[in-house]
């Protein structure tokens, strides 16, 4: 495909809302996981034409994440970060996808995504969602940034009963809240309803909008 | 003892039945987040993961509270 960028961009975000293009050609997102959450936030942004992700993930695709994660078959065994920057590229070629091969902690959080104007937690265990809005909200230099986490996502539950809440001014929360993985395990539709909550509210904090 | 009224808003698990959230109650002066959380009975294996915001800021289970605190708790739930 030979198309230049500011073409492509143009077409790509033709059914975009109106005003809103121009401004996620100037903004990057970091996301914190790149599992079930996370690859399908970072695809809802690649196709409205966000400038840049900062990836985080140190695992590797394996079978049983392709019932919810944006992976392929020919995926299987490379590593999440490598993957899933392949797929986004096949979306919209002109994405700049930073990618980061560490596990995320308390003291490496600031480092992975200084240069992200929106930060998403897209974990799936507990302990590190803990970990990370903790992390998140002791963080002076972060004082200005908006945090978007999910809770609440299991089984397959009314999709109505997902919501995005806010904590606090700048931590917003999409999920149930109450329904934890384990037996009811995590499932593709229930999972993208949440990363959708979660990229909305992405675009709505770029957009200024800090109401759920 | 001196009481202090504190505003308390949680969301998520948080398993509180003695108020609702958004209500105030009067605890004794001096009173920290964990000795709160107890007072609100939730349980020792739950305290560790609760988030406790104050005027915007994350505090910690040693945070001694002070008259007209609103306190925010989340705990949030795995999965993803």
């Amino acid at each position: 495909m030979k198309i230049s960028k500011g073409a492509f961009i143009r077409q790509l975000t033709e059914k975009n809302e109106k005003n809103i293009t121009e401004l996620l050609q100037t903004k990057t997102v970091g996301i914190a996981g790149g599992g079930g959450l996370g690859s399908n936030v970072a695809a809802a942004l690649a196709r409205i034409g966000i400038k840049k992700l900062i990836i985080s993930d140190f695992d590797k695709v394996s079978v049983s994440n392709l019932n919810r994660q944006f992976y392929f078959l020919d995926d299987i065994g490379k590593l999440k970060v490598d993957a899933l920057k392949e797929n986004l590229l096949k979306i919209n070629p002109y994405i700049e996808v930073e990618k980061k091969y560490q596990k995320v902690s308390s003291s490496n959080l600031f480092e992975l995504f200084q240069g992200a104007d929106v930060i998403v937690e897209a974990f799936d265990a507990l302990d590190e969602k803990v970990m990370i809005i903790n992390a998140f909200l002791e963080e002076p230099k972060f004082a200005e940034k908006c945090l978007v986490c999910a809770s609440g996502l299991a089984g397959f539950e009314s999709s109505n009963s997902i919501q995005t809440i806010k904590f606090g001014d700048r931590v917003f929360i999409a999920g149930d809240l109450c329904s934890p993985a384990g037996e009811k395990g995590v499932m593709a539709p229930r999972v993208w309803v949440a990363a959708a909550h979660q990229a909305n509210m992405v675009v709505r904090i770029l957009a200024g909008i800090k109401s759920v | 003892m001196k009481k202090i009224s504190v505003t308390i808003r949680f969301t998520g698990l948080v398993d509180v039945k003695k108020i609702a959230s958004g209500e105030s109650m009067n605890v004794p002066e001096g009173t920290d987040i964990s000795k709160l959380l107890s007072i609100l009975g939730i349980i020792e294996q739950h305290k560790k993961y609760i988030i406790v915001m104050i005027r915007g800021s994350k505090e910690n289970l040693l945070y001694k509270l002070k008259n007209n605190d609103e306190v925010n708790l989340f705990l949030p739930v795995g999965g993803g």
